[in-house]
């Protein structure tokens, strides 16, 4: 009896949390179908391709995804390359002012981004990246850096460092301890690291019109405006084309894991 | 003579000016076993990690075979290192793990399964081939490391106390098993360890180490019943120390319950017995010293009870003066 009781309230909450998590998603795809959905119907009343036809018609759309998920993949880029020494020598060295820089390092996600912004286009027009694609690479890092590198520095210390030392004995160069050794160890990490920098990056608005200048059109670019016309269909579309994209990347890369994993 | 496999020549590390090693001399010949034994933190680790290139070198050298290695990478010094864990990648399976040092020398794939299947049933461990190391006991994750170490055909494999994790009746028939394949093997073996008895077992030569200084290098019986130093007494003999000079080994005395049987040019101490056990069918004793406010451990073949008045005796020519050697 108390198991029955047991696996009934198991099953309910089960239940509950996967409804929780894939109602958003249902009421999305609903309402971008939607052509008449009024209070206090449940389900819509009658379904039209307009919003999605809406968005693929916008003129810029094909070639803002495109600029999206390549300053998105550079920003990925970018934060492993700094990311990765970081995590690590804060992961393993002990110097002088360590708690100093971890503060720092902190600050990004403390201090508004739009302060931080604006004094950076400052800098960005004197060194002529303002209203440039690659200035706007360099000012995502700036609310994903800080993330990545608390991300990596906890992934190499639940590592440590016995495991590569180990390896270099056993006559691995370093770059070989990372490719065999230390990459799939570290691999849990590197996923949420990938996912998190390029979530943030293609939904940044403010940093990429601040420095952008409007001359590099993102889709968050095109996606804001339709929020505040408050043509609800069209916004449902674009928040789904946003998912699809991020599902996108993840699925590139687990596959690109997956094949270097076989090669083993 | 021939060259030594291994020669350590006023070998110093600093580590944030803190001095680990001072000016260490030591040599180890082909094919043999020493032990450097000491007390935790005396710097054995790091000797071992000096060796094998993880810390750099601040004076002194390392000679493998008579070749220079000092500022050797580590990656390209034939010198293998075990620690106290196993350290088997998570990520691999055992024979993935045992064949990774020669999939890095590029040997192709076929060989290295041969060897590396060859090299499993050496440390008995062939059912586990494709199993991972999570689920392994500590023993055999140890065996897996060795097997690991010693298929590269290193010229040295460094121990840093590679059992002292394990409980202590499989912590000597590993030991003992380890030195039998390292024997077969004709492998040069540098244990570091801060368990004498282990010390005596596996060496053919034990180094005592105390604040990173080698105090004595020598064949363990030799080094135990005739210390050079204080610090080699205290540390790897067993006996009584006199004035902190003189120096007597437990092998040297007997218990008597009278002092009426005592014979001329005998040194005696009076003492009660605080507890007493039996090991390996030898009684022991655990006396507590009146006057020297010290403790022994003495086997006796007499039956004495616990809280008994007792004398210990020692010839005369059984004191070593530790000065006068210096």
């Amino acid at each position: 009896m108390k198991s029955f009781i047991r696996r009934t309230m198991k099953i309910t909450v089960l239940t509950l949390i996967v409804v929780g998590l894939l109602a958003p998603f249902l009421i999305l795809g609903m309402s971008s179908f939607a052509h008449e959905w009024r209070w206090p119907q449940l389900l819509p009343a009658s379904f039209s391709l307009r919003a999605w036809t809406v968005v693929f018609q916008d003129s810029q759309l094909w070639e803002a995804l495109f600029v999206t998920a390549v300053i998105g993949m550079l920003v990925i880029v970018l934060n492993f390359l700094l990311g990765l020494p970081a995590g690590r020598a804060l992961a393993y060295e002990e110097f002088k002012g360590k708690s100093l820089i971890e503060t720092l390092l902190l600050l990004p996600i403390l201090v508004p981004s739009l302060a931080i912004g604006m004094g950076l286009l400052f800098t960005a027009i004197r060194l002529g990246m303002a209203d440039h694609w690659i200035g706007v690479v360099l000012i995502h890092l700036v609310p994903t850096l800080p993330y990545t590198i608390r991300i990596l520095r906890a992934g190499y210390e639940n590592i440590g460092w016995k495991y590569e030392e180990a390896a270099r004995n056993l006559g691995a160069s370093p770059f070989t301890v990372f490719k065999t050794v230390t990459f799939p160890l570290l691999f849990p990490s590197i996923r949420a690291v990938a996912a998190l920098s390029f979530v943030i990056s293609i939904s940044q608005y403010v940093l990429t019109a601040l420095i952008g200048g409007g001359q590099v059109i993102t889709l968050a670019m095109i996606y804001y405006p339709y929020v505040s016309g408050a043509d609800r269909p069209v916004t449902a579309a674009f928040s789904l084309l946003f998912i699809v994209l991020t599902i996108a990347l993840l699925l590139m890369f687990e596959s690109l894991f997956l094949r270097s994993r076989k090669k083993v | 003579m021939e060259t030594a496999m291994l020669s350590c020549q006023h070998l110093q590390v600093h580590i944030s000016h803190h001095v680990i090693l001072h000016r260490i001399n030591l040599a180890v010949q082909h094919s043999e076993i020493v032990c450097v034994v000491g007390p935790s933190g005396c710097g054995k680790t790091t000797l071992l990690r000096a060796i094998a290139g993880m810390v750099p070198v601040s004076a002194g050298q390392v000679l493998l075979e008579g070749v220079n290695i000092t500022r050797t990478k580590p990656e390209r010094r034939p010198v293998v290192m075990m620690h106290q864990e196993a350290l088997l990648f998570p990520h691999m399976t055992v024979i993935e793990n045992i064949t990774y040092g020669l999939k890095l020398q590029k040997i192709p794939k076929k060989e290295r399964e041969r060897q590396g299947m060859q090299m499993l049933n050496r440390v008995e461990m062939a059912d586990y081939e494709n199993v991972y190391p999570h689920a392994l006991s500590g023993g055999q994750q140890q065996r897996v490391a060795f097997a690991r170490a010693l298929i590269t055909k290193p010229k040295l494999i460094l121990f840093d106390e590679p059992f002292s994790s394990l409980d202590p009746l499989l912590r000597r028939s590993l030991g003992m098993w380890m030195k039998g394949m390292l024997k077969e093997e004709g492998m040069t073996a540098l244990f570091v360890t801060h368990d004498k008895e282990e010390a005596m077992m596996l060496s053919d030569r034990v180094a005592v180490m105390v604040e990173g200084a080698i105090h004595q290098i020598g064949p363990p019986l030799d080094v135990y019943q005739r210390p050079l130093s204080v610090e080699t007494a205290v540390f790897f003999s067993e006996g009584m120390l006199l004035d902190n000079r003189f120096f007597i080994t437990n092998d040297a005395f007997t218990i008597t319950a009278d002092s009426s049987t005592l014979k001329e040019k005998k040194l005696v101490f009076k003492g009660h017995i605080a507890g007493k056990w039996l090991r390996s069918g030898q009684l022991f004793y655990h006396i507590v010293l009146d006057t020297e406010s010290q403790e022994l451990i003495l086997p006796g073949e007499a039956t004495f009870s616990t809280g008994d008045k007792v004398f210990i005796e020692a010839p005369e020519q059984a004191v070593v003066d530790l000065e006068e050697i210096r």
